[in-house]
């Protein structure tokens, strides 16, 4: 081992950089062999030459960071969205593999109804997509719209996309949209159990759970009609639902961001919020039910971010945020008590 | 905060949509750049982007695992690169194509210690001197940060062929004089 450390031996540069007590020297982090090096490079011209090379390949050659603006990467994944394949689901044990819906020749099949990801087409067109526990799905619409379902959600919608006076999904949960205006101006809506929601062109959310529909406007301009036929139309930054018990529309105004926050895997309380609607929330995203040591605890309050990247993530906020200890008692259920 | 390439490469070849944006968005920038330089041509960077990942998420049961997500990427974005180009240059022999490449690196995409005109020259002559395979080898090694190994594997030459390639770079550096401008910080 020695022998290689002697001051005679011809050193190639492969020998160098591949030696972890001259990369050591290079990178003036205190080896036991840096006096050697030291007198190595000054031994001669040719030593020192190849010294100098060998740092800088060591070293490396320093290249400035190079970007590209976000909102130029975003609308780049947008155009591949659109051409992405409409597809179907992971195949999972307990399902049957799906069709291109696109393919309206194809045959029908089916698939049984059970919670996960499952997709199916109907002649002469139905197309639904359903998502499960903490699943979100990205869709591109056929006329360019696009949007994000959330977890445990419902969206169907028939074709040809482009029949009638207007373009229709039908939702069941939510789903953050991003609806093109057509060049003949043709409305888009969002049918749900209580409201339909009726768009030119714009970006806004949909949360449609328990019956009742809250709608959070991003851009543009939504008109909320209820079953009743009473109107309300909303700008940028409001949100609004219709009231069943009031019989009347509630409008709240600010706040449309925040509730879009899921789609980049965060919960944002601009308020202090009871920690009874946050299980809630939880249990729509995971599909957990929750048991706690104490009622009282449903009275804590929330305020602030939220990552919501992971169910583990979630629980772990949650529990730092609320100083309690949540206890995963099962698959889907969880236990919360007073931290000891 | 961020997922590991691995977790977000799993949940894609499971099919999830938003982790195949976010795998997206996280190399697009890299693999726009390279397919820039390798073809001179916009459009057609562009364009292999595009086909790279419609393949991928088409194919996505089919992938395997990768040990550097990376290093696939690169490498599926050289191989489209070099089909496109064929195409665009109407030759029969991918060898020409080869020839053909120029893969500029300029003096503004290095760190300096002195960026004054002259040395900015000195650089840019310096950089002229190489050949565009070892342009291309020192961008895959220290901007992108490959190791000899794969950079070997990507260009199906040996590992001593590389190191070989990437020191006579460095030689021509030091014989211009312009090593010491490098700010290695």
């Amino acid at each position: 081992m020695d022998y290689e450390y002697e001051m005679n031996v011809n050193k190639t540069i492969h020998d160098l950089i591949a030696d972890p007590t001259f990369i050591s020297w290079v990178q003036k982090s205190g080896g036991a062999r840096d006096n050697y090096w030291e007198e190595w490079a000054q031994a001669s011209p040719e030593n020192a030459a190849l010294a100098e090379e060998a740092s800088a390949m060591v070293r490396g050659i320093p290249f400035r960071e190079q970007r590209l603006p976000e909102e130029t990467v975003d609308a780049k994944w947008r155009t591949l969205l659109n051409d992405l394949p409409a597809t179907p689901p992971p195949a999972r044990k307990e399902y049957v593999a799906l069709l291109n819906p696109w393919h309206v020749a194809a045959a029908i099949t089916f698939l049984a109804l059970t919670a996960g990801l499952a997709y199916w087409a109907l002649r002469p067109a139905y197309v639904e997509y359903q998502t499960g526990n903490g699943e979100r799905l990205e869709i591109a619409l056929p006329d360019g719209s696009s949007l994000t379902l959330n977890a445990n959600s419902h969206l169907g919608f028939h074709l040809p996309f482009d029949r009638g006076d207007a373009r229709e999904v039908d939702l069941r949960g939510e789903a953050l949209l991003e609806i093109k205006t057509l060049p003949d101006q043709r409305p888009f809506r969002v049918r749900t159990s209580d409201l339909t929601v009726e768009v030119l062109g714009t970006t806004f959310n949909v949360h449609s759970r328990r019956a009742t529909s809250v709608v959070s406007l991003i851009s543009g301009r939504v008109q909320l009609r209820s079953s009743r036929g009473d109107t309300l139309t909303i700008t940028p930054g409001q949100s609004a639902w219709f009231d069943a018990a009031r019989n009347d529309f509630t409008v709240d105004t600010g706040d449309a961001v925040s509730r879009c926050a899921w789609v980049e895997q965060r919960w944002v309380f601009e308020e202090p919020v009871p920690f009874a609607t946050v299980l809630e929330q939880v249990s729509d995203l995971y599909g957990l039910s929750w048991e706690l040591s104490d009622p009282a605890l449903l009275e804590k309050e929330l305020e602030g971010d939220i990552s919501i990247e992971s169910k583990q993530v979630l629980l772990n906020s949650l529990s730092l945020a609320l100083d309690v200890e949540i206890i995963e008692t099962g698959e889907s259920e969880i236990f919360i008590k007073e931290k000891d | 905060m961020s997922q590991t390439d691995q977790q977000l490469w799993e949940a894609f070849r499971k099919g999830d949509q938003p982790s195949f944006a976010r795998l997206y968005k996280r190399y697009y920038a890299d693999l726009y750049f390279y397919s820039l330089k390798l073809t001179q041509d916009p459009a057609i960077a562009e364009d292999v982007i595009h086909d790279t990942f419609i393949y991928m998420w088409q194919n996505r049961k089919r992938l395997g695992r990768v040990t550097s997500l990376k290093f696939y990427l690169l490498r599926s974005v050289r191989n489209q690169c070099l089909r496109q180009l064929q195409k665009k240059q109407k030759v029969e022999n991918i060898e020409q194509v080869y020839e053909s490449i120029v893969f500029r690196v300029q003096p503004q995409e290095l760190k300096l210690k002195d960026t004054s005109e002259e040395v900015r020259i000195r650089i840019e002559m310096a950089l002229e001197e190489l050949s565009p395979r070892q342009r291309e080898i020192i961008h895959l090694k220290y901007f992108e940060n490959l190791d000899y190994q794969e950079i070997a594997e990507l260009f199906s030459i040996n590992y001593q062929s590389v190191v070989n390639l990437v020191h006579r770079a460095i030689v021509k550096l030091r014989e211009a004089d312009v090593l010491k401008f490098l700010d290695n910080g």
